[in-house]
């Protein structure tokens, strides 16, 4: 169905080539970034690093793009819940909502948050630059989720953060942006990637686009957008919010889910659809 | 780390109702917020969760711990806040560019307790309360309750997914996987032989886990709790202490000359 | 024995994934109080059978299920297991995936509280469980740190407080050693010697299967191949082997002796065997 589906939208190749492209350059453009920052500045190096400079540079206005898209994913949040969803033709009834889970969304949502929240909890992140900066191969899985089990599987990514920050020792006010924003970088690419095969240039490339690119700065806006405003119950100062971790958590989720979520997906797509679980094919075996 | 969430025990904390329990984390982080400028006013909520820690059997060990992990990020946080209040207040330490002044000092630690103390007290909670009153609390909160079993199970399920994870690296270590050594970009990608079975175990155990839990009839409709926590005299003693001491603090944080 | 308690009428099933039928015309009748052992290599269709039977099958898990599949009268495939509360239980494989609570009796207390029974009910189901299968000594155990054949008995528990009519057996000892097997099956047939439930078993433990079951079945391709009581199933000894079904030792043994010359009746059971030749 979704490969069917790209098929028949016609996007030429080259878009989706492009927009690889772009992605990598992004990561590219990001390391290289990161690179000169630390040789200016060895002591703090985020100081000087573009984009954190641009995010502080730029918060108002990105202070108010955050409230929209954070309305916004909220509310996506509620909809997706309570068994609603957009569609070109509005808001519309869907049956992928909590009311209508049978058990097996139920333990997809458990096993998804267990296996996310365990992978987190169990291996090591890869430290790019002692005390700065670090990759969590763990997220790669986030967007997997939420392509391949649909809604319980955006919902168990963001139970599976919870629960990391939890047995972290991180839990506290700040990780409830942390929740639904994980549960947005599940969604984006599961709502907007038509494809979800990972075995064409269209698949590939709408990945890209949603599911690094744009999942990457909705996730690092709306988790940071809740600690600015909540930053009087969090007490997260400004600097770091916006300085240290938007650009962390974007240069995390961009190169995780550009170099690992790809080749993981290539693999994991037949298995998961060859056991039953990809959820276009349980949607359609309930409506026959 | 944790290799799971509940430590079985008997302390005041675990017999304690877990609303009485959500109830404190809330006044922890009331009184927490209302000190973050004063150190000397946030350092008896952040006694008293330690004292909490070691009331619940989890020790005061435990909230080192948790303070180590976060070492690094309390560090940048305590040095910006204080590098952000430099001007105000009389200079205690100046070291080239850095100044410290004592305003900066305490401003720095409030900020300290108000990060941690809601972070230790959310700890004590889920430490001292079993994954089935989790779900009998989530419930009580309004939370559907097939997302609130679906929390519960996952929680259950952690430890032996953390066991498996570090099974499966050990595993692929003895075939020569090195997972500490090259590029960033090479080093994420050895990881894939990781995940990958990983996730296989998941896609059959899914299938295994909704058969068990349709056979179990979970989410069928009106759940009963035969351990359902009764909210006693001593639950309502705590709470009225907690409401005591914690509303006092914030109010001598609130109120600057009180 | 009393009535029909499980009715299989032509009965096709398979999974959305499948491209082939998995059950091909099964007709088969179960009785109340009867134990039926169901036999065959892996493929053959047995655990689907039992799926069918407990209403998961195409209810939980996607599938087409054609023909007619009755317990106790409900029609299973239009009921789905919802339709089946207090009539069918069913134990599968693993026992790891099956205990989800973090206490004994929290698991014990699983079903009667989905079920929304009152407190004392519950109470008093799981007590008579602790009972009858002597439970009292894990009950201060953490479930987690019990071994796969005690973790197995707790599933059969956690599924009696059901008080089921039915008891689905998905070979529940094929992923446990000898001694959680030894415990799992003494279990099994103290609940048809004690209690009288109907029990349909997948098991491949033959020389267990033909101590207790009244009734033996065995499947090949989806499809039923010989059925029989125990003694008469496995004087077919070559029948049996040809649908890859090893027969019970002692049948093996008296049917290399027949073929060597020696006259002697086919036993199943060791004790058929000692008394056949005087021992």
């Amino acid at each position: 169905m979704g490969e069917k589906a790209a098929k028949t939208t016609g996007s030429p190749k080259a878009l989706y080539v492009f927009v690889v492209i772009i992605g990598l350059l992004l990561i590219a453009g990001l390391v290289y970034a990161f690179w000169l920052a630390l040789r200016a500045n060895p002591a703090n190096p985020w100081e000087s690093f573009a984009i954190s400079q641009a995010f502080l540079e730029f918060r108002d206005i990105i202070l108010f793009v955050g409230a929209v898209l954070w309305l916004f994913g909220t509310l996506l949040f509620a909809l997706e819940l309570a068994g609603f969803t957009i569609t070109k033709r509005g808001i519309s009834r869907n049956r992928m909502g909590v009311s209508s889970w049978g058990v097996i969304d139920v333990a997809l949502a458990a096993l998804s948050a267990a296996v996310y929240g365990g992978l987190l909890a169990a291996t090591t992140p890869i430290v790019i630059v002692p005390g700065f900066t670090w990759l969590r191969p763990a997220n790669s899985l986030a967007p997997l989720f939420g392509m391949f089990f649909g809604i319980p599987g955006c919902l168990g990514v963001a139970f599976g953060n919870l629960i990391a920050d939890i047995v972290g020792g991180y839990f506290g006010v700040g990780s409830f942006g942390g929740f639904i924003g994980n549960f947005l970088i599940a969604y984006l690419p599961y709502k907007m990637v038509k494809d979800h095969s990972f075995a064409s240039t269209s698949s590939i490339g709408e990945f890209y686009l949603w599911g690094v690119i744009v999942q990457a700065f909705y996730s690092a806006i709306y988790i940071c957008w809740w600690l600015d405003v909540a930053e009087g119950v969090i007490g997260l100062p400004v600097f770091l919010t916006w300085g240290i971790i938007a650009p962390m958590i974007l240069l995390n989720n961009i190169t995780v889910n550009a170099v690992l979520s790809p080749l993981l997906g290539r693999v994991l797509f037949p298995m998961v659809k060859g056991r039953g679980l990809y959820w276009r094919d349980r949607v359609r075996a309930t409506l026959s | 780390m944790l290799t799971g969430l509940y430590v079985p025990k008997d302390t005041l904390f675990h017999r304690l109702d877990p609303r009485v329990k959500l109830l404190w984390t809330f006044l922890v982080l009331v009184a927490s917020i209302a000190t973050q400028f004063n150190c000397i006013k946030g350092a008896p909520v952040f006694l008293s969760v330690v004292v909490a820690l070691a009331l619940s059997g989890i020790g005061a060990g435990f909230a080192a711990l948790l303070i180590f992990n976060m070492s690094a990020f309390l560090i940048a946080v305590i040095l910006v806040w204080a590098g952000m209040y430099s001007s105000h207040g009389v200079p205690v330490l100046e070291l080239g560019v850095f100044r410290l002044t004592d305003v900066g000092v305490s401003v720095a630690l409030g900020k300290f307790f108000l990060i941690i103390c809601p972070v230790l007290a959310f700890a004590v909670f889920f430490t001292s309360t079993k994954p089935y009153h989790v779900m009998w609390t989530l419930d009580k909160l309004g939370l559907p309750h097939k997302l609130s079993l679906a929390f519960t199970i996952s929680l259950s399920m952690l430890p032996s997914i953390v066991k498996s994870t570090r099974e499966v690296i050990e595993v692929q270590k003895t075939r020569g996987l090195a997972l500490d050594r090259g590029w960033p970009l090479e080093r994420l990608r050895k990881h894939i032989p990781i995940i990958v079975p990983l996730i296989a175990r998941l896609l059959s155990d899914v299938w295994d886990l909704s058969m068990v839990l349709a056979s179990r009839y979970a989410g069928y409709g009106r759940r009963t709790y035969v351990f359902e926590p009764k909210w006693s005299r001593g639950d309502s003693a705590f709470l009225l202490l907690s409401l005591l001491f914690y509303g006092g603090v914030a109010l001598w944080g609130v109120f600057p000359y009180a | 024995m009393g009535g029909l308690s499980v009715r299989l009428r032509d009965l096709y099933a398979r999974y959305s994934v499948s491209a082939d039928w998995v059950l091909k015309g099964i007709s088969l009748e179960v009785r109340e109080g009867e134990m039926l052992v169901v036999m065959g290599p892996s493929g053959c269709g047995k655990s689907t059978l039992l799926y069918i039977v407990a209403g998961l099958l195409p209810w939980v898990i996607p599938g087409v299920v054609k023909g007619e599949a009755s317990v106790g009268g409900i029609d299973v495939a239009k009921e789905g297991y919802r339709g089946l509360v207090g009539r069918v239980g069913i134990v599968f494989q693993n026992p790891e995936m099956q205990v989800i609570a973090q206490s004994v009796y929290e698991e014990l207390a699983m079903v009667p509280e989905n079920l929304g029974l009152p407190k004392n009910e519950v109470i008093e189901r799981v007590e008579w469980v602790v009972n009858a299968l002597d439970l009292g000594k894990y009950l201060a155990k953490n479930p987690q740190s019990l071994s796969g054949g005690e973790k197995q008995l707790l599933a059969i528990a956690s599924v009696l407080t059901m008080r089921p009519k039915v008891l689905l057996l998905d070979e529940p000892t094929s992923m446990l050693d000898h001694r959680g097997t030894r415990l799992v099956l003494d279990t099994i047939s103290l609940l048809k010697r004690e209690y009288g439930l109907t029990i349909m078993a997948a098991e491949h433990r033959v020389e267990w299967a033909v101590e207790v079951a009244d009734r033996i079945l065995v499947m090949h391709d989806g499809r039923v191949m010989l059925e029989g009581e125990p003694e008469e199933l496995f004087s077919r000894v070559e029948e049996v082997e040809k649908y890859g079904v090893r027969p019970p030792g002692a049948s093996e043994v008296a049917y290399e002796l027949r073929r060597a010359g020696v006259k002697t009746p086919i036993p199943v059971r060791l004790r058929d065997a000692l008394r056949v030749y005087g021992l």
